[in-house]
């Protein structure tokens, strides 16, 4: 199983660097980055512990949250999603994108306390 | 002779004085014996059965150090009491949860008399109905509180807890034994869907049949709608007959309740209207010759304004005071 | 040229007037007019009848904390603590309430003050319920609008405006959370809608802040928060996933969490409760399923078959494995009593007494359904008929929709409120169909319009070929549909016949029973005369004018926000019952007798006793029909000392006259309602002391009050005041008869001087006394 399951991850992965197109590169290396520091923000809430509740729910929440919305902007922008997104120009998702961003933040400086 | 006489009185009395000694023994060993009886027998049940000579030698006669509760029914089944049976079933929870529970002493015991085996009972205590729950006091005569008043509170193993807490200051913790009846339905449901899918798993059409969904959902809300979920919670009867003039009533009065044989009628009702409004729809895409789907629009119509003013008459009737109605009164 | 131009020109007035899209708009916007309108105009009933004051109880608390915010500005509000409630201990007023109400109506007044537009807080409070029906139609409309069709949510609107289930919430003087709940509710639906169909990141923002504004107005903020992930679900599990259902949710979700907690009385419920755990899981979910379909456009079958059992079973275990260890250590808590209820429907009546005695939380029956909601509940299953059998992904929302509320609906009659917008919108949907199918213009018409060049061919053939027109006018009716005008005609006129009759029943119910505010009491008698008795009012302004400020009022709970909002003084207990202990010691005072009573009185500083009595008009809502739930709530917390048998007859009835239990006959509650109404005949038939609502002649007629006296009692005995009178200045020790023993009292003259030592010890000079232990002195 685990010989595999190695061959398949190896497998995923050079076809991964092939067939994606530069611009969903950087997205992916951006979402990466917000995935390191939500682990570095989890695990530094284990070890120290959650005493103001509200800064850390609100700083891992703008974490997650900035994740997500990258994905969306990442599915928007494909050009092999076009069908599914009807409509919807890469430039728009970006406007979508920067929206919610303003509103996600504003939420979250107002519930770091 | 008078020696012998004398022996002989002195006999006597040494017997009837040795009768007199083993006599008040008894009385003196009885308490601690009875104690010792009761404790036994209700090692070996929960409730313990008396008839007329044991209630009269451990519950009437003094000394006692522990009360004692007795159930005083007729559950022979020629005595067709069926209130006495469900009675029965929560004392007996009652008298279980009392015998395991962590504070069970010998204060207190559960006893119950039949009244096919101690019917001098029920004589000497004048009572004439079942069931009975008494509490007799270690010290004292019972008062009138110590009759359970079954009418205002039921019999509920929890109600008669409450009752002998108030009585004896003893807290009883009812344990009702876990009812598996519900895992058992989820189970078996569970089981006949898988067994469903596994048999047609060839074949799963029907998944997609949207019909099926449809009458599904359908059955749902008319169940909701006509009123099922008041008749769970509250257990109306089926219907009711009119003592005095042997009518038969589908039909609540009031609209503050309804009778189960009225929630059916609704739901065919309301069934009906629909169905009425899919066949007045139906009518124009069905293709064939157009006398058919007149007939099936006219008969569509004819449905939603017929069942609905019958709906609507029905609603006047529970709402005295309404004044509107479609086709009929 | 001229005419050619004047030609053309009338040509392009008549096509702009015949331009169908420019009518269309119009009538949309007229209709709505209209439905705004129909919907304000209805609700006004009890405010052209009476006046414009608030209803209810609820109603009087959020009033009282809008004028604090509109006195004190919003964040003083936020902090206030409010210490005129729950009297020792204080109700934290800015973390238990949803402030979403009186954010609105401050808004609006600030707004119209701005503008130099002096309307005053309490027409704003008591208006606003019907503003906001009419936006609610607006709402509905865009919501079947996107659901099925633009007639569909012309007939939604016109539905939702009149239909009773939502206005028995909505009156004008009802200023509850309920009035902006619903338009908020089904906004966030219809931007959720328009999200799911066009997968815009944007729309899923809008939701999030719609749902936002719900979660500030009503706590039935939970059903949204399930309604929509169970949708998600079940769509994933149709296997009909697709990437905008994944953008939609996902920006919804995790915007929304973090709005949702902004809310101080949600506070970080939304990570903590297992109500919310569904979103959470689902968001979890459609990660992990949206992660396996990208790595499946890389593999091929058999590599993804390994890697996808591999995953899943990983996944699933740790996910389930968090939430049961979170679950057990108590860091998430389970279902809340309020909403557990909802599903196991005997939990309230044994653990949680409060909430079963509330008439709003019982059961529903048909009738109550049929009342409300009159056509529209038999018409809308064949709505959900129709929106199964063309089913799309909006449609399935509807449809769960449909199910679940009608549940809920059928388990409380409160929640018929949430079950009435999409009966609305389904039974809309059927009725469009129908008028649809049955208004269309058929094709022959259709032909002669497109026809109208070639009409001149027509007639030249009809003249040319006189046996083809036989077989012409045979062919037009198999061609035409097959279903004739007349039928057509009966079914139309029957189904607006129907609907008149919906909108007929609607006025009826509106005006005769969701129109009275209970704050003032009307009676019709014969030849329609009409009696207001305004008895509540006058008590509470006689409070408010003849007490002292910090004056305390002990009453049931019933009354507390109405006491504190009208009458402007510090309450014991009120409506949010929050405290079920306090309520108990309120319950045993007033189920105990004089002095035991006075005790608990004295402890808890009270200074007037406010009691409602209906014996003399007859009112049934008075304090001794609701004493049984008095004592329950007592006995629950003081088992030893209060007992329900004690006020019950030995036959088990509930009496208040000569036969009956002489606990009750001597308990506060009874002297207190009945205190000098022995001495009242009220009409030469019935004796002395007849009490109108029980029917009965009371039993307890002549008794004096020792530590209460009356202060107040109003026109129609409705309202009785009692001032608790302090402790006397001399503490009155009761005389024992105790017989005076009499002693014979031995004079000798020796004992009558004064100072006179008994038992004095001889002493002769030189000899030892007899009793003597001091050291003797040695010669």
């Amino acid at each position: 199983m685990p010989e595999t399951l190695r061959s398949v991850v190896a497998k995923f992965y050079d076809e991964y660097m092939h067939s994606t197109p530069k611009k969903l590169k950087v997205v992916d290396a951006y979402l990466f980055y917000v995935l390191l520091t939500g682990v570095i923000q989890f695990a530094y809430c284990c070890l120290v512990g959650t005493f103001p509740f509200n800064s850390f729910l609100s700083g891992f929440i703008s974490t997650v949250g900035t994740f997500v919305l990258g994905v969306c902007l990442r599915l928007q922008s494909n050009p092999q999603n076009k069908m599914e997104f009807t409509g919807i120009s890469p430039e728009r998702s970006f406007a979508d994108f920067i929206f919610a961003h303003i509103i996600l933040h504003l939420v979250v400086i107002n519930f770091i306390g | 002779m008078a020696d012998v006489k004398r022996i002989c009185g002195l006999l006597v009395c040494l017997s009837f004085i040795a009768l007199a000694g083993s006599q008040t023994k008894k009385k003196e060993e009885s308490l601690g014996d009875k104690v010792q009886q009761l404790t036994e027998w209700n090692n070996k049940k929960s409730i313990i059965r008396l008839n007329g000579d044991k209630f009269k030698q451990y519950v009437k006669t003094a000394p006692r150090n522990y009360s004692v509760i007795v159930m005083l029914t007729a559950l022979q089944p020629q005595r067709q009491c069926s209130v006495c049976k469900q009675a029965n079933e929560e004392f007996q929870i009652l008298a279980n949860s009392w015998r395991y529970s962590q504070q069970y002493s010998n204060q207190l015991f559960f006893t119950m008399v039949d009244y096919d085996e101690g019917p001098d009972v029920f004589q000497s205590m004048k009572i004439n109905t079942a069931p009975v729950f008494m509490h007799f006091p270690a010290k004292g005569k019972p008062k009138k509180t110590d009759t359970m008043d079954i009418h205002r509170v039921g019999f509920a193993a929890e109600q008669i807890a409450r009752w002998v807490a108030e009585r004896t200051d003893l807290q009883i913790r009812v344990f009702r034994p876990p009812n598996y009846s519900g895992t058992l339905a989820l189970a078996l449901l569970f089981s006949l869907v898988g067994g469903l899918l596994y048999l047609k798993r060839n074949n799963l059409e029907f998944l997609y049949n949207k019909s099926c969904w449809g009458v599904f959902a359908l059955a749902i809300i008319f169940a909701m709608i006509s009123g099922q979920m008041w008749n769970h919670i509250r257990g109306p009867p089926l219907m009711h007959r009119n003592p005095q003039t042997g009518q038969m009533h589908y039909i609540h009065g009031s609209s503050q309740g309804q009778f189960i044989m009225e929630t059916y009628i609704v739901m065919l009702l309301h069934c009906a209207v629909v169905v009425g409004f899919i066949l007045l729809n139906e009518a124009h895409s069905l293709k064939g010759d157009p006398g058919k789907r007149r007939i099936m629009a006219l008969v569509g119509l004819g449905c939603v304004a017929i069942f609905f003013s019958l709906l609507l008459s029905v609603f006047r009737s529970k709402y005295q005071g309404y004044p509107y109605s479609f086709l009929f009164k | 040229m001229a005419d050619a131009g004047g030609i053309v020109g009338r040509a392009d007035i008549k096509s702009a007037m015949f331009n169908p899209g420019g009518w269309k708009s119009l009538l949309t916007f007229v209709i709505l007019a209209l439905a705004w309108l129909a919907g304000f105009s209805s609700r006004l009933f009890a405010v052209i009848r009476f006046e414009s004051i608030i209803h209810e109880f609820d109603p009087w608390f959020n009033y009282r904390a809008t004028h604090y915010m509109v006195e004190h500005g919003f964040y003083n509000f936020l902090n206030w603590f409010d210490d005129r409630a729950w009297f020792p201990l204080g109700r934290i007023v800015g973390g238990t309430v949803y402030p979403g109400l009186m954010v609105t109506s401050g808004t609006i007044h600030w707004l119209l003050h701005m503008l130099n537009i002096p309307v005053h807080i309490r027409d704003i409070c008591v208006f606003l319920a019907p503003v906001f029906s009419g936006m609610t139609s607006l709402a509905v409309y865009f919501f079947t609008k996107e659901v099925w069709s633009q007639g569909a949510g012309l007939f939604a609107a016109c539905f939702i405006a009149i239909v009773p289930g939502y206005i028995s919430r909505s009156v004008a003087g009802s200023y509850d959370n309920e009035g902006i709940a619903i338009f908020a509710l089904m906004f966030t639906y219809y931007l959720w809608i328009k999200a799911v169909k066009t997968g815009q990141v944007f729309w899923g923002i809008c939701t999030a802040l719609s749902y936002f504004y719900m979660v500030s107005a009503w706590g039935g903020y939970v059903f949204i928060i399930n309604l929509i992930p169970l949708h998600v679900f079940v769509l994933l599990c149709m296997g009909r996933y697709s990437k905008r259902i994944f953008t939609a949710y996902t920006s919804f979700y995790i915007v929304g969490l973090i709005c949702s907690m902004q809310i101080p009385f949600v506070g970080f419920q939304p990570i903590r409760t297992s109500e919310h755990m569904a979103a959470a899981g689902v968001f979890a979910l459609l990660y992990a399923y949206a992660c396996l379909r990208y790595v499946q456009t890389f593999l091929s079958k058999a590599e993804f078959r390994t890697v996808f059992f591999f995953a899943a079973a990983v996944a699933a275990g740790v996910v389930f494995l968090t939430v049961v260890a979170l679950t057990w250590a108590g860091y998430i808590a389970p279902w809340s009593g309020r909403f557990y209820s909802l599903w196991d429907t005997g939990y309230a009546k044994i653990h949680i007494p409060i909430i079963a005695s509330v008439s709003e939380h019982q059961p529903t029956t048909w009738v109550s359904f049929f009342f409300d909601l009159h056509i529209l509940v038999c018409a809308f299953p064949a709505g959900v008929w129709y929106c199964i059998k063309n089913v799309n992904d909006e449609r399935v929302f509807v449809v769960l929709y449909a199910i679940f509320a009608s549940y809920f609906a059928g388990v409380m009659v409160r929640l018929m409120l949430t079950l009435t917008p999409v009966v609305c919108v389904l039974a809309a949907i059927a009725f469009s169909k129908t008028f649809e199918i049955y208004l269309k213009d058929e094709s022959p018409r259709g032909n002669q319009r497109n026809s109208e060049d070639g009409t001149d061919n027509k007639n030249d053939r009809l003249y040319d070929k006189v046996g083809k027109t036989k077989k012409l006018r045979e062919d037009r009716p198999k061609e035409e549909e097959g279903l004739g005008m007349n039928i057509k005609s009966i079914i139309i006129i029957a189904l607006l016949m129907m609907l008149m009759l919906f909108a007929v029943h609607c006025t009826w119910v509106t005006s005769s029973a969701y129109s009275s505010p209970s704050i003032v009491l009307a009676s019709y008698g014969q030849g329609g005369t009409r009696t207001i008795l305004d008895d509540f009012r006058e008590a509470y302004y006689w409070l408010r004018m003849n007490t002292p400020d910090k004056a305390r009022v002990m009453s049931w709970w019933d009354y507390g926000y109405q006491i504190a909002g009208m009458g402007n003084r510090t309450t014991l207990v009120d409506n949010n019952t929050w405290n079920n202990s306090h309520i108990a010691l309120v319950g045993k005072a007033m189920s105990s007798n004089e002095s035991a009573a006075y005790d608990i009185m004295r402890m808890l500083d009270v200074d007037y006793v406010l009691v409602i009595f209906g014996g003399v008009i007859g009112y049934s809502g008075d304090d001794i029909n609701k004493f049984l739930w008095m004592v329950r709530i007592a006995e629950g917390e003081h088992p030893k000392d209060i007992r329900e048998s004690d006020y019950f007859t030995p036959q088990g009835e509930f009496r208040v006259d000569a036969q009956g239990s002489q606990t009750l006959l001597n308990c506060l509650m009874y002297k207190l309602s009945y205190y000098r109404f022995g001495q009242m005949q009220l009409d030469f038939r019935s004796p002395a002391g007849f009490d109108r609502t029980r029917g009965v002649e009371i039993g307890n007629k002549n008794f004096d009050l020792t530590h209460l006296e009356e202060a107040y009692t109003t026109e129609h005995w409705l309202v009785r005041i009692y001032r608790v009178k302090d402790l006397t200045n001399r503490e009155i020790i009761p005389k024992l008869n105790k017989p005076i023993k009499k002693t014979k009292r031995k004079s000798s003259k020796k004992a009558k001087k004064t100072g006179i030592i008994k038992k004095k010890p001889k002493i002769i000079k030189g000899k030892k006394t007899s009793t003597s232990s001091k050291k003797t002195v040695k010669k």
